[in-house]
């Protein structure tokens, strides 16, 4: 049933405050959440305080200054620093985000920095990703055609190759699902805005064969059906795409196949 | 739970898109009724375009509300077992809801 409130183990408490840097005149500081498995205690938010003069103008520049300078227990995913490769996501300032692409002077007051909601935490900001990569697997995003294999490249025309910007484009993050109530509540059955809008780019992709076996897997209560348009999605792609649109766009296909079938 | 969801989604929305005139239907009535005597409400519903009309009324809004009421349940209510319990209990409310009503509307 319904669970109303944290388990007594995770609730969060105050964590350990650094000290102020020695010049602290352009000081800011940054709540960060904390948990290790190997020790029995709750989550806690440590306090440090950076100083912006000696650090670059990116959260995730500030992460790693508190993990190369103060704390090297920190433990957070980053990788390309330049908002490609989509590792840094994480919840800051209450928006699910990247690190490496949110100005520190972008945030006013504390940075308080979280790892993404409703997942199982591994450790610190490091969320456990697998049901979301599963996801992303069981929508098959690869080209299924029955066609003969061409001997030079598949030929795609200009305007069907349109269609797939605004799709492709998705780094898998996973800010959009992780932000999204319906995929909080029911996670390991509702397949999320990221699965969906990648499921979209193949069923739309002109080469593909495999269209209506694509929608017929989507054809179930809680893979596609949970989406209430509530458009969290779209708000926190940090690609600026839209998975709500994605998802509305498979609903429509649903009901005209459903509408040509029985007319 | 829907065997067929995109049925669900589609009748969701038809049934939706048909509550905007009956609302304006109910309007008629919440906003006529308070002044009428028992005898003129007994002979309002007895003209049969306002008894059919109510009776779309309440079928229609009570299907769009067991849709929504089915959408919520499938959201929060985890586990099959209880899952099943909570969608016969929410059809049998709506059945009795749509049952009474229309009962009521005919034996006015």
């Amino acid at each position: 049933m319904v669970e109303l409130a944290l388990p007594r183990n995770s609730k969060i408490t105050e964590g350990k405050k650094w000290p102020l840097p020695e010049n602290h005149n352009n000081t800011r500081e940054f709540k960060v959440y904390r948990w290790n498995p190997e020790d029995d205690k709750n989550p806690s938010m440590d306090t440090y305080y950076i100083d912006t003069e000696d650090c670059g103008p990116m959260v995730l520049d500030a992460l790693m200054k508190i993990k190369s300078d103060i704390d090297t227990s920190l433990t957070f995913r980053r990788s390309c620093r330049e908002g490609v490769c989509g590792s840094c996501a994480m919840n800051i300032d209450g928006v699910n985000r990247l690190a490496c692409t949110t100005a520190i002077e972008d945030i006013k007051g504390a940075v308080n920095i979280y790892p993404l909601p409703h997942q199982k935490v591994i450790k610190d900001l490091v969320p456990d990703l697998k049901n979301f990569f599963d996801q992303h697997r069981s929508v098959e995003p690869w080209l299924h055609t029955k066609s003969e294999e061409p001997q030079e490249e598949w030929i795609q025309s200009k305007e069907d190759r349109e269609q797939l910007d605004g799709l492709y484009e998705c780094i898998m993050c996973a800010c959009c699902s992780t932000s999204c109530p319906s995929y909080w509540w029911n996670s390991d059955k509702y397949l999320g805005p990221a699965a969906l809008l990648q499921a979209y780019r193949w069923i739309i992709d002109s080469r593909d064969d495999e269209r209506e076996a694509r929608l017929d897997k989507l054809e179930d209560p809680f893979k596609l059906y949970r989406c209430h348009t509530i458009m969290n999605c779209a708000k926190a792609c940090p690609k600026g795409l839209n998975p709500a649109k994605a998802i509305a766009s498979i609903k429509k296909m649903m009901v005209e196949r459903r509408v040509s079938k029985q007319a | 739970m829907s065997k067929s969801p995109t049925r669900h989604f589609i009748y969701q929305r038809i049934t939706a898109v048909l509550n905007i005139p009956l609302s304006v239907f109910l309007l008629y009535l919440i906003f006529t009724i308070p002044s009428m005597s028992y005898m003129e409400v007994s002979s309002l519903f007895q003209k049969p375009h306002i008894t059919l009309l109510t009776i779309i009324l309440i079928i229609n809004f009570s299907y769009h509300m067991k849709l929504g009421m089915q959408m919520i349940i499938e959201d929060y209510i985890h586990g099959a077992n209880n899952l099943r319990v909570a969608l016969l209990l929410n059809n049998i409310l709506i059945s009795i809801v749509i049952i009474g009503s229309i009962y009521s509307v005919v034996t006015i």
